[in-house]
């Protein structure tokens, strides 16, 4: 009954990665291109985004050498329950991490 | 009963994962380790794993946790043979929602926020020296309560912050699951330009004898300098202590990536003073002080090599010695591969 219950687990679980990986693919293509407001508030959200960055991470590690545009959000997210950051705080740091 | 859970929150995962937009990619960090130590001349080995989960659900939910998995092959006095025993925690199960800017609301099982050891520098890849501070054991339960909290800030502006976390812990008997039943919090004021942050924290034990304790912490990382430091204050029946450490990065002198800006001498001195002798509440059990110096050396690739030395002066015993090394790794990674943008 256990083994059973593994192996549906097991198998609904590699198709969902699967299907989640190929869904990944194909938002990457269609990425949109930022519009030309967000281009222009782009580099001081950054700026901004990454002085947060630094006061913040600090507070607990040093920063890690590099994190990438797919790990952003679950990064900014835990950091935000740690750090106690508030919802502007969160999309900055993002805006900067994933621009 | 930790099979079901877990179980249970694998499907959750796998449910919230199939709605989940490219950027909710759940992300596998942590570190690992190998840290050795020597005290009075008895060695104890321990190969450490300890994996975070962070599987963020849409805009306001996250599911994190932390396990830590480790061997520890301790000698049986100086010169004698070594035995092992494996172990398994799970430090933190937790589900926050991130309600708005002032409050998260998380449940499940989750690091009990008194002063700041255990929740932000217990992690075997943040902590500069291997051995947590005596009075890291204060206030803290097991290290993790299994109940509901709340945080968030109070006040938030760009010149200061006002913090806070408020928790209610059941008592749990559930083997690998057990925790105390309790209550506290903490709260702190943090000033971004500066990078302080005070804090105090409180406790009160619902079981047992229903104590009080009470802490006090501060943090100060100034953007001048790559100077850290950190300290706690704390105080229960069993008896009151504190640490202060301090840590410089000599990246200062050379480039972060020279030879000597990779570098980072650490000092602690701490003192324990007991009132009570309560059994098993993992405090020395008579008056202990102990100064410690490290040497921490980052290599690239997040890996960490540290050594250190400390010299424990414990009233009515011999003064030993504790020389501890070790290497770290620290990891993060998507949880399944994908493109990148």
């Amino acid at each position: 009954m256990k083994r059973g219950l593994f192996l549906m687990f097991a198998v609904c679980w590699v198709s969902t990665i699967c299907m989640v990986a190929a869904a990944q693919g194909n938002q990457t293509k269609s990425q949109p291109a930022p519009s030309a407001k967000a281009q222009a508030t782009a580099p001081d959200e950054s700026s901004e985004g990454e002085k947060l960055f630094q006061t913040h991470c600090v507070r607990c590690h040093n920063a890690p050498e590099s994190i990438s545009p797919r790990e952003a959000r679950a990064v900014v997210r835990h950091m935000r329950v740690r750090a106690t950051l508030t919802n502007e705080d969160e999309r900055l740091i993002l805006k900067f991490l994933a621009p | 009963m930790l099979g079901k859970i877990f179980t249970v929150f694998l499907l959750s995962l796998f449910c919230w994962s199939l709605a989940g937009a490219q950027e909710n990619v759940p992300i596998i960090s942590g570190g690992a380790g190998f840290l050795s130590s020597t005290q009075g001349g008895t060695n104890v080995l321990q190969p450490v794993l300890a994996p975070v989960l962070a599987a963020p659900l849409g805009d306001r939910w996250l599911i994190e946790s932390r396990a830590d998995l480790r061997v520890v092959d301790f000698q049986q006095g100086p010169g004698g043979s070594y035995q092992n025993e494996s172990f398994a925690t799970l430090e933190y199960l937790q589900l926050d929602f991130n309600a708005n800017s002032h409050l998260t609301i998380t449940a499940g099982r989750f690091l009990t926020p008194f002063n700041i050891y255990n929740e932000r520098i217990s992690a075997i890849w943040i902590s500069k020296l291997q051995d947590a501070p005596y009075v890291a054991a204060i206030g803290t339960g097991q290290g993790y309560s299994d109940g509901i909290m709340l945080r968030g800030a109070l006040v938030a502006t760009s010149r200061y912050a006002v913090n806070y976390e408020a928790y209610f812990s059941t008592l749990s008997t559930v083997n690998k699951l057990t925790s105390e039943r309790g209550t506290g919090g903490r709260v702190s004021v943090f000033l971004p330009s500066t990078r302080l942050e005070l804090g105090a924290s409180y406790r009160k034990t619902l079981q047992g004898t229903r104590s009080n304790a009470e802490g006090m912490d501060l943090t100060w990382e100034p953007f001048q300098a790559p100077l850290q430091v950190r300290g706690e204050w704390a105080h229960s029946p069993s008896g009151l202590g504190y640490w202060i450490q301090a840590s410089y990065r000599l990246s200062q002198m050379r480039s972060e990536t020279s030879a000597l800006g990779r570098l980072e001498p650490v000092f602690r001195v701490q003192q324990f003073f007991r009132s009570e002798a309560i059994p098993n509440d993992s405090l020395p059990t008579t008056n202990a002080q102990q100064p410690t110096f490290g040497l921490n050396y980052y290599l690239p690739h997040e890996i960490r090599l540290n050594a250190s030395y400390g010299r424990q002066l414990q009233a009515h015993a011999t003064d030993t010695n504790v020389w501890e090394f070790g290497i770290t790794y620290r990891f993060l990674f998507p949880l399944w591969p994908g493109a990148s943008k």
